[in-house]
């Protein structure tokens, strides 16, 4: 660059003489005319401002995209065959603070408008402007709602519209009464676009059976873990029931999903349910527990204790779940890598009720990341080892190309119990591990306490860890297939209120010993003297009282013979062939056929008894169609309390634990449309100070390192700037200081003429 | 080289001469560092992320303070030096001088916003950070520079006294931030209305990395019109002495 010139001197007679005053214009050049001017100009902005508010053109910088419409909405915008019209029944007249809400809202819906490509009409209604607006609104379920506002000299309410209808195809519609956020606004609006699109609810049936509280005191204060969120969440897109073979009636048959969370107390009936489920084609979830904790116990952390089977119960739902290719071994996985475990805040009251926060990392809450573990194994590996023979063994944490695990950045598990595949699966069963542990974990029986606040909890385990083989362990694994069942030889458990059924006909049902007499109690699952005496039963002898059906009977392969009919019932040839009607696929089916409808409990009226006449039973010993199932070790991840964050700090939080979720039911039961509407804002953004994937680091120096780090950033990144900034001050003054010595050198020549070059 | 450039790199060059652009450069770099990295690194809770709203939600507070501490001396100490009306008879037009001393001055604010690069940089090192947000923060922070700019240059050229017009600068600017707030203690109306006119809810808008073509006008417009008016400033005086 040409130096500056030392002396600044008029430009030379080139330029153009004075311009005149290309500004302003103001004639007499009085203060009056440049005010006049001003507002003018005032003017002109406002109006520009004006005329442009409604330009929307932007571009969204964020990574995720987290202010555009998501892919899945366009692809279900796309679908759009038919106008869909959003009537947003919108009162104008709103509090100030609303202001901003009231326009993402309006810009949102204009970006769905946009999307759509002319299959979107948005028509803008005001209740409050006009009386058959407002009844219409009134009529649709879209409710005001009263909010404060603040008037010149006093607060005030004022009614609030802001209600959404859809109608689509003429006679489809849905209404959300009241849009609280324009955040949640995408997720709340797509997925029912895409239910007047399908014209259907996928169905999604829950077990939710949560272990009470050990301590009275919280079971009375409701402090007993519950999935509430997690069904909240979905009951927009799927249609949930709660899972209910009480009357011994099977799950229905256009079931898409069944989601076990925390399975315990199965009963064989609910067993034999379960697996007639995956035999009919139906997907299946399962939220496998080894152990739970109780939080409130003041921090130690107490075992819940549990069975997966109920009193009673002959068959075993591990025994079940390794029958599909799943084994659990009922221990817990404690993570031993600092930089994955959880973190839990303890307040700490001191003897003046002053509390004070304390932070404990605890091994069994970890997080698993999509890290591949080949690449880790020379810091891993243990001395005098061969790291490639260890890589060999090392898998990804998580399996993102699985459209399930698309776009989480991680996942949190709480207290959580290998899932693994069993070797080898079954012909036509194909198995993959989604999520897995690092390979420096520790698998342990639960104890009975385990308080973060224990000091030894980590000592202990890290001493351990060292002379145990490294190995990663499985937390989340699916199976796809035609599925065998586990009931396959075995005869129909007992259904509940069978009983009465037995002792009205005089008949018996599979498995029952015709020397025990009727439970008074029938139908209940709590341990009742009939179901020890089935207990007591031989099962060789149950099969044996199966097989009804002659050998020389035709039979579909796939279906077993072995039925639980009413005693007394129509011709069976008849009911057989009814029964292969059942298994046609689903969209074929009668309505009336899906699955028997619940057996009436003893004591029915006429009707009861002909239904239960007319009831069969039939177990399908081979899946006829295709299944999927996926085993998660750990059901508190979804728990209401681990999504909301626990204790004053809200730490840890599974956020990711409802994104997983969402996405798992969405891939069995939808064409995964709505996937990236969830994924958005996954990526983790935590700063990691120290990386150490060895988990040869003990917590002490790991804390140590940490808080060096931090301190030494901070530093570096406050003063750091100052001192650059300090140092450019620095070079120019020398700068100067030279330039200035070069001029004085300059004129203090003797042989200075006068004369100053300048240099352009 | 054209006028205009000639007098940004004065401009530009006499800020680095002057002990208060470090004074008052030092102590945003200082202050707004110490404030955003003792929030960042706090993680005793949910765990610190690599996102820079913290920072970027302070620039207009420090701004407030800045930009005017900048602009004050633009017209002010030419006015005090006497070397003002020997400007006005210069062969420049209004426009050059203007457009000088405003991309000058905006020039060093975007030098002292790249000293705040390494804050993004150390984030990026230890987290998975969006660079989209702080491409739109640091955009938006110099839109919302030069607005403030504009306003104090214009400030500026109504006063002979650099700290009059500092502290006629910043009780505009603050007037201007806390527009919204008045408009929504008013009417709904006025609310949105204020908010078109604030430049703090435009920079908020393209801080959180939207690059909406309204705020790009908002700034466009908003500089035009004080620089516009200083223009006519200068006129005036060069008619009315």
């Amino acid at each position: 660059m040409a130096e500056e010139p030392i002396v600044s001197t008029p430009e030379p007679s080139k330029n153009p003489p004075p311009a005149p005053p290309e500004t302003g214009g103001n004639g007499d050049g009085s203060w009056f005319a440049f005010l006049l001017s001003a507002i003018f100009l005032f003017g002109i902005f406002g109006e520009i401002l004006y005329l442009t508010k409604d330009w929307a053109f932007r571009k969204d910088l964020t990574e995720e995209h987290l202010y555009s419409l998501s892919g899945s909405t366009k692809r279900v915008l796309s679908k759009l065959k038919e106008p869909l019209v959003i009537e947003a029944y919108f009162s104008k007249k709103i509090p100030g603070y609303f202001v901003e809400t009231r326009n993402k809202i309006e810009n949102f819906l204009d970006e769905y408008r946009k999307s759509a490509k002319g299959k979107i009409q948005l028509v803008y209604l005001d209740p409050l402007q006009d009386e058959r607006t407002r009844e219409k609104a009134d009529r649709l379920g879209i409710q005001a709602r009263s909010v404060q506002t603040l008037g010149s000299d006093s607060l005030s309410l004022q009614q609030l519209y802001q209600g959404l209808r859809l109608r689509y195809g003429g006679d489809k519609q849905y209404v959300i009464p009241f849009v609280v956020s324009p955040n949640a606004l995408e997720s709340q609006l797509t997925p029912k676009i895409q239910e007047l699109v399908l014209g259907k609810k996928p169905k999604v049936a829950l077990l939710v059976r949560p272990k009470a509280n050990p301590n009275p005191f919280m079971r009375e204060k409701n402090q007993t873990p519950s999935w509430d969120l997690v069904e909240r969440a979905l009951g927009e897109r799927y249609e949930i029931s709660r899972m209910d073979v009480s009357k011994g009636q099977l799950l229905p048959k256009d079931l898409d999903v069944l989601v076990l969370i925390e399975p315990k107390d199965l009963t064989d009936w609910e067993k034999f349910c379960i697996d007639q489920h995956l035999m009919r084609g139906g997907n299946l979830i399962v939220f496998q527990e080894a152990a739970d904790y109780d939080m409130s116990s003041m921090g130690m952390f107490r075992k819940i204790d549990f069975k997966d089977d109920a009193n009673g119960s002959k068959l075993s739902w591990r025994d079940q779940l390794g029958s599909y290719g799943v084994e659990t071994n009922g221990k817990l996985v404690a993570e031993m890598i600092p930089r994955f475990w959880g973190r839990y805040v303890e307040i700490v009251r001191d003897q003046w009720g002053q509390g004070a926060a304390k932070l404990h990392y605890y091994p069994f809450w970890f997080r698993v990341e999509p890290l591949d573990w080949k690449k880790f194994a020379p810091q891993l590996v243990k001395k005098g080892e061969d790291p490639g023979a260890l890589a060999k063994t090392l898998e990804q944490g998580m399996d993102t190309k699985d459209p399930v695990l698309k776009g989480l950045a991680q996942m949190q598990f709480f207290w959580a119990t290998p899932v693994a595949l069993k070797k080898p699966l079954k012909d036509g069963i194909q198995g993959k591990v989604l999520v897995r542990t690092s390979p420096r974990t520790l698998t342990e029986s639960p104890a009975p306490l385990l308080p973060p606040s224990d000091s030894n909890l980590i000592k202990e385990r890290e001493a351990r860890v060292l002379n145990e083989p490294m190995e990663q362990q499985p937390l989340v694994v699916s199976l796809r297939g035609k599925f065998t069942s586990f009931f396959a030889g075995k005869p129909i458990p007992q259904r509940p209120g069978q009983e009465s059924q037995k002792d009205k006909s005089g008949g018996l049902l599979q498995g029952q010993d015709p020397s025990k007499k009727k439970d008074p109690g029938g139908g209940k699952q709590e341990p009742t003297k009939k179901q020890e005496a089935t207990k007591k039963q031989d099962p060789a002898k149950n099969q044996a009282s199966g097989g009804k059906q002659g050998p020389g009977k035709k039979q579909d392969p796939g279906q077993n013979q072995d039925s639980a009919k009413a005693p007394g019932l129509a011709k069976e040839k008849d009911a057989s062939k009814k029964q292969k009607k059942q298994e046609t696929p689903k969209g074929k089916e009668p309505a009336k056929q899906q699955g028997p409808a619940g057996p009436p409990l003893p004591n029915q009226d006429g009707e009861g008894k002909k239904a239960e006449k007319e009831e069969k039973i039939t177990k399908l010993d081979k899946a006829k169609k295709e299944a999927r199932m996926v085993v998660i070790g750990d059901a508190s991840l979804i728990r209401d309390d681990f999504i909301m964050g626990i204790g004053p700090a809200r730490t840890p939080s599974s956020r990711e634990g409802i994104v997983f979720f969402s996405n798992l039911l969405d891939s069995m039961a939808l064409d995964l449309d709505l996937v990236e509407l969830r994924n958005l804002r996954s990526v983790d953004r935590k700063l990691k100070f120290v990386d150490d994937i060895s988990g040869k680091m003990s917590l002490e120096e790991y804390k140590t390192l940490v808080a060096t780090k931090k301190k030494r950033l901070r530093l570096l990144n406050v003063f750091g700037p100052v001192l650059g900034l300090l140092l450019v001050g620095l070079v120019i003054w020398f700068l100067r200081s030279s330039e200035k010595r070069r001029f004085l050198a300059l004129v203090q020549d003797p042989g200075f003429d006068g004369r100053i070059k300048i240099e352009s | 080289m054209s006028k205009t450039t000639v007098i940004l790199k004065r401009e530009f060059r006499s800020y680095f001469l002057s002990p208060i652009a470090y004074v008052v450069g030092g102590l945003f770099l200082a202050i707004g560092g110490w404030f955003y990295f003792s929030r960042v690194f706090f993680d005793f809770g949910a765990g610190a992320e690599a996102r820079m709203d913290g920072f970027f939600n302070l620039l207009p507070l420090f701004f407030l303070v800045l930009v005017p501490a900048l602009s004050m001396r633009l017209w002010a100490e030419e006015k005090k030096l006497g070397t003002f009306e020997l400007l006005l008879t210069f062969p420049v037009r209004s426009r050059d001088l203007i457009l000088g001393k405003f991309l000058g001055g905006l020039l060093f604010v975007v030098v002292l916003l790249a000293f705040t690069l390494p804050y993004p940089m150390t984030l990026a090192a230890y987290g998975k950070l969006d660079w989209g947000p702080v491409i739109g923060g640091y955009l938006g922070g110099i839109l919302l520079a030069a607005s403030y700019l504009s306003l104090g240059l214009f400030i500026s050229s109504l006063t002979r006294d650099q700290i009059i017009a500092l502290l006629l600068s910043v009780a505009s600017l603050l007037i201007l931030v806390l527009l919204p707030q008045f408009g929504a203690a008013m009417s709904p109306s006025l609310a949105e209305a204020f908010k078109l006119l604030s430049p703090v809810e435009h920079f908020r808008s393209i801080a959180r990395g939207v690059l909406d073509l309204r705020d790009l006008i908002f700034y466009f417009v908003f500089c035009g019109l004080f620089l516009y008016l200083n223009a006519l400033v200068l006129e005036f005086k060069k008619r009315n002495g």
